[in-house]
């Protein structure tokens, strides 16, 4: 699916696509403050892990699926 | 039959009209790349298809026939008329079993087991040795990237200490610690792939980073979709599984196999606390005295005095760990101890190689694939000489199998191997039976997992069919492919269909023809003369529309006529090499169209026209040279199309016909008399080899003189109301042309009257209808002639012809009513006692006793029920 | 929701066979039978999460369609898998090349086709 961007929080969705990449960035760098919510994410695309790794945002919640929370801790912490 | 399987048929035959033209046209163009490309896609596609179904046989030759395609596609193999022949072979080979699965219910015979593999032989001949050789490069380059897979340690020591010290744990208990490094390529999001879904599926994982590739830029530099990622990850995972998961870009994986002690990575605070030289010094002592529990009592003291935060700690850690769990390894025990004293980490080397998979029988220098391929040819090898030892060309067999063993051999390094084949082969050529090479095999590559693999290769195919056959039982799913956005444009609709739907049309025609009927008995019957008027309007509208539906189906029954000139470049070239001849066919005008039947029934006539030209007409090429002419004769089959009929015309430029030759023949066979051989003209001569019975040859040939001479021809061509003419000029060629109706469908019949009956004669013969004043008829030859429009017309009585005895009837004038046709490019004229309408019928063909009587083409329905016999003016006059 | 394959092969043969294996993995399969249909398709709106493609079509063959689709903006994240035969090799690393993610050799069962569509299909 997708990346719902609120205020201050981006939910990301089911599977999250490659091209949400670019937009993810933008959003980050217009919003350094925000935070990430993986509650109800199953996988997401290498680029949108990159564009994490590089800009080191905030995660309020972690992704419920163990395995993904432990690849993605391994990169973003 | 099965649905499947009936379209696999049907398009396997397609796919063989294909093969066999494209080998055609590769012959006359060697080099032409579209050409190849298309040959290749079409032998491609017709062998996976034949994949689905459980056709070995079939399989293996068309496997066979697109490797030695993809060859010289590759220019590996070069183009030779050879290989078109054995090609050709092949398919025709493949066609046979076509129509033995069609007739046999979806099953082929055992007995085709051998050829099969003789003809795949003959194939892969072609290629034989080369393969190999070309092998050979891949094998080095594979030796280069197993130097590059050579590993530097990972960066293990971000492993925390406490998971590393458990790893070692397991690691020693039994489960091999592979490191996996993934470094995806850069632009590897433009090629679909997601490297983290990839990673995420890496199995059992028990440690895992990710990590970036270069540092990262500026996050308003980053650029999202060059990847800059690294994944590593420990796993006790099977190397195979690791494999298989990364096949689509193993380069991007590196596996390192880790010694548990690798594990051993001190880490923390290096400048910590103090660190007592003889400490090391007497850790060194024990361990060279062997003193272990002084050892581990000195290093546990030493352990309690440090912070365990520190570098050291962490060392002594490890070294007490390592003497409990492996107290025989000195080498890492003092390792760990001297690490302690330089504070450096210690260097743990590790195995050689990363895990390959094993290829013990090639040698370690070769890929998997390479691996696959050899075992691949030693196996097809072993089939080879599994071959019966009876064959008359046992010895090509034993040389050609050797030298692909011996290239093997020489591939793999394994040139000590040689002498022993040579002494094989010399033994099985001097015994003439194969044994010695296969013992040669059986010792030098044992029967292996190859075989399995090729046994389970054998099965999958079983598992889609018996999935295939699923499907139909299962409609419901039939639906959605059918809902694609583009849907197909052709459809192959069986002929049956096609034939129903001309029925109906044909009965709409004859339901619609009873309207006038009904019309003028509304009006004379009934006395209702606005009700016949407003039939007859409705009628016209019907009229209309049943003739544009007629036309739509006839549109559908016709096919162009390439589908009988795709034979003739085959046939033209098979016959004339055995006969020594050189020929250039020249087709044209291929997309011309007319009905299926139509285009059908030229087949047999063309062909032997063809063979005729071939056999009879075209000179050798000495013969031609001497006469002047270029050595290659020239065969030309061109097909037009004028209003309603089809024109194919034959024409070659050999030695014509000779009507000298011709007439005597004539004479000799009785089938002219002494003063009909005086006064014929040449074209009458030439016109004789029409005649029934009558067959030019000199010699019989296996080719065109079985007996069956032109009239055979003319026949089958007048089967369709079509006509056939021939021209020729001594020395400079021959012209035949045919002439056919677009479609037969549907016939135009004039009606006649006579003696109080009808006739219909089809309107194609009719040449006009005059009104004949009897003092206009002349007695020649005790037969009755007219003269009209400067021709003279001999005249017969319908009547007469028919056993009526009845007189023509005259009109008022004394004329008679003559109709005038075509029979054989004369015309004759038929008095009948009045003419009629015309009127379109679908004519049927008598059946029973009455379909033994000449003189009747058919017969028809009629509009107002009655029957209408049908006369067929070639037979009758 | 079920993902979306778009299936291209000249032989309707493999695409009813294919369609099949895919549709009862629950898949929803969209088909065409060359290269240039397919492009259409796409060009058309169509949205498919995965394309499986033939190499060798008439019209356009495969390795052109993968080039094409890659052109087009919205597909260029798209996993696509070729269908070859055992003996393409040379096809295979050509496709990979030019951007496809991946290969299927034909004839190919439900089962390892499912197993290889889960490796490049993340969610599926």
């Amino acid at each position: 699916m997708a990346i719902t961007y609120q205020k201050k929080v981006a939910l990301f969705q089911d599977a999250v696509g490659a091209e949400e990449a670019e937009g993810l960035l933008e959003w980050l760098l217009k919003n350094p403050k925000s935070q990430l919510n993986f509650a109800d994410c199953r996988h997401l695309h290498a680029a949108n892990l990159q564009v994490m790794m590089a800009v080191k945002p905030v995660i309020a919640v972690w992704p419920k699926d163990a395995k993904l929370r432990t690849w993605l801790e391994s990169a973003l912490k | 039959m099965n649905p499947l399987l009936e379209q696999f048929l049907s398009e396997a035959r397609d796919f063989l009209h294909g093969i066999a033209e494209k080998l055609m046209q590769l012959e006359n163009d060697p080099g032409s790349t579209p050409v190849m490309n298309e040959l290749f896609r079409l032998v491609h596609t017709l062998k996976g298809n034949s994949g689905l179904f459980e056709f070995p046989e079939m399989t293996r030759v068309l496997h066979a026939g697109e490797d030695l395609l993809d060859a010289v596609r590759d220019g590996r193999v070069g183009y030779s008329q050879e290989l078109t022949d054995r090609l050709l072979d092949a398919m025709d080979f493949v066609n046979l079993l076509v129509d033995e699965i069609e007739s046999n219910d979806g099953a082929i015979g055992s007995d085709h087991a051998q050829n099969a593999l003789r003809l795949a032989e003959s194939l892969r001949q072609l290629i034989g040795v080369t393969a190999v050789e070309v092998k050979a490069p891949v094998a080095e380059a594979s030796q280069a990237s197993s130097v590059h897979n050579m590993p530097e340690l990972p960066r293990l020591a971000e492993l925390p200490e406490q998971q590393r010290m458990a790893l070692y744990r397991e690691a020693l208990a039994g489960d091999t610690l592979l490191f996996v490094e993934y470094t995806p390529e850069q632009e590897c999001f433009f090629k679909g792939e997601d490297p983290f879904h990839q990673a995420r599926q890496i199995p059992d994982v028990v440690w895992q980073s990710v990590l970036p590739r270069e540092p990262w830029s500026a996050p308003a530099e980053l650029d999202a979709y060059h990847c800059n990622l690294v994944f590593n990850a420990l796993t006790t995972a099977a190397p195979e599984e690791l494999y298989e998961l990364f096949r689509y870009t193993p380069e991007q994986l590196r596996i390192v196999p880790l010694p548990p002690i690798v594990l051993a990575l001190p880490h923390g605070d290096p400048n910590g606390g103090p660190v007592y030289g003889d400490f090391v010094t007497d850790a060194l002592g024990r361990l060279d005295t062997g003193d272990m529990a002084g050892l581990e009592s000195v290093a546990r003291t030493m352990l309690e005095l440090s912070s365990p935060s520190l570098w050291l700690s962490s060392g002594l850690r490890w070294l007490l760990l390592v003497l409990e769990l492996e107290p025989g390894n000195r080498y890492a025990q003092r390792t760990l101890i001297e690490s302690l004293g330089s504070l450096t980490l210690p260097v743990w080397t590790t195995p050689e190689t990363a895990v390959e998979a094993d290829s013990e029988l090639v040698g370690e220098r070769f890929s998997e694939a390479d691996a696959r391929a050899f075992a691949d040819i030693l196996q097809a090898q072993r089939e080879i000489l599994g071959l019966p030892d009876s064959d008359a060309w046992l010895p090509g067999r034993l040389n050609a199998a050797a030298t692909a063993l011996a290239a093997c051999q020489r591939s793999a390094g394994r040139i000590e191997a040689l002498p022993t084949l040579e002494a094989a082969l010399a033994e099985a050529l001097d015994s003439v039976e194969a044994a010695p090479l296969l013992a040669w095999l059986d010792a030098h590559a044992p029967l292996d997992r190859s075989a399995t693999a090729e046994s389970e290769a054998e099965a999958a195919p079983m598992q889609v069919r018996n999935a295939l056959i699923d499907v139909e039982s299962d409609n419901k799913f039939g639906r959605r492919v059918e809902d694609s956005y583009v849907g197909p444009k052709t459809l192959k609709v069986d002929q049956d269909k096609i034939d129903n739907l001309m029925g109906l049309i044909g009965e709409m025609v004859v339901a619609k023809n009873s309207l006038p009927y009904l019309a003028s008995r509304a009006e004379t019957q009934y006395g209702v003369r606005e009700l016949g008027r407003e039939i007859k309007t409705q009628y016209a509208v019907i009229n209309r529309i049943a003739e544009e539906m007629q036309d739509a189906i006839m549109q559908v029954r016709m096919m162009p006529v390439s589908f009988v000139f795709q034979r003739f470049p085959r046939l033209v070239r098979d016959t004339s090499r055995k006969l020594a001849k050189e020929v250039n066919l020249i087709l044209e005008g291929e997309n011309t169209e007319a009905d299926k039947n139509i285009v059908e029934a030229l087949a047999d006539p063309l062909i032997h026209i063809v063979r005729n030209s071939l056999d009879h007409g075209i000179e050798t090429p000495e013969v031609r040279r001497a006469a002047g002419k270029p050595p290659a004769g020239r065969l030309t089959i061109r097909a037009t199309q004028e209003a309603d009929r089809v024109y194919i015309e034959i024409s070659d430029d050999g030695k014509g016909i000779d009507p000298t030759i011709i007439k005597r023949k004539a004479y000799e066979k009785g089938i002219i008399d002494e003063s009909t051989m005086e006064r014929l003209s040449d074209q009458e001569a030439v016109n004789l080899v029409f005649a029934a019975g009558f067959s030019t040859a000199e010699v019989i040939s296996d080719l065109s003189g079985r007996g069956v001479g032109m009239d055979v021809v003319r026949s089958a061509v007048e089967k369709v109301n079509g006509t056939v003419s021939l021209e020729s000029e001594l020395g400079k060629g021959t012209l035949i042309r045919l002439s056919l109706p677009l479609s037969m469908a549907v016939t135009n019949v004039m009606i006649v009257e006579s003696d109080k009956q009808i006739f219909g004669v089809p309107m194609d013969m009719v040449v006009e209808t005059v009104r004949v004043s009897r003092s206009a008829i002349r007695t020649i030859k005790k037969r009755q002639t007219t003269v009209l429009r400067g021709r003279i017309v001999p005249l017969l009585a319908l009547n007469e012809l028919l056993a009526i005895d009845a007189e023509p009837y005259a009109n008022e004038d004394d004329e008679l009513a003559t109709l005038v046709v075509r029979v054989h490019e004369e015309h004759v004229g038929i008095v009948v006692d009045d003419f009629r309408e015309t009127v379109d019928i679908i004519l049927k063909p008598m059946a029973g006793i009455i379909g033994g009587l000449g003189g009747y083409s058919g017969s028809a329905l009629l509009g107002d029920g009655s029957v209408l016999m049908v006369l067929n003016p070639r037979e009758l006059v | 929701m079920a993902k979306t394959i778009l299936v291209v092969d000249d032989s309707a043969l493999i695409r009813t066979s294919v369609t099949q294996h895919l549709k009862n993995g629950g898949f929803t399969v969209e088909t065409a039978d060359d290269g240039l249909n397919a492009l259409n398709m796409l060009k058309a709106g169509l949205k498919p999460d995965l394309m499986i493609t033939d190499i060798n079509m008439p019209n356009m063959n495969g390795i052109e369609l993968i080039q094409s689709t890659r052109a087009l903006p919205e597909f260029r994240f798209m996993p696509i898998l070729v269908m070859t035969t055992e003996s393409q090799q040379t096809m295979r690393d050509e496709a990979k090349q030019l951007g496809a993610t991946g290969w299927v050799v034909k004839p190919v069962g439900g089962e390892l086709l499912m197993s290889i569509i889960k490796k490049v299909l993340p969610g599926a």
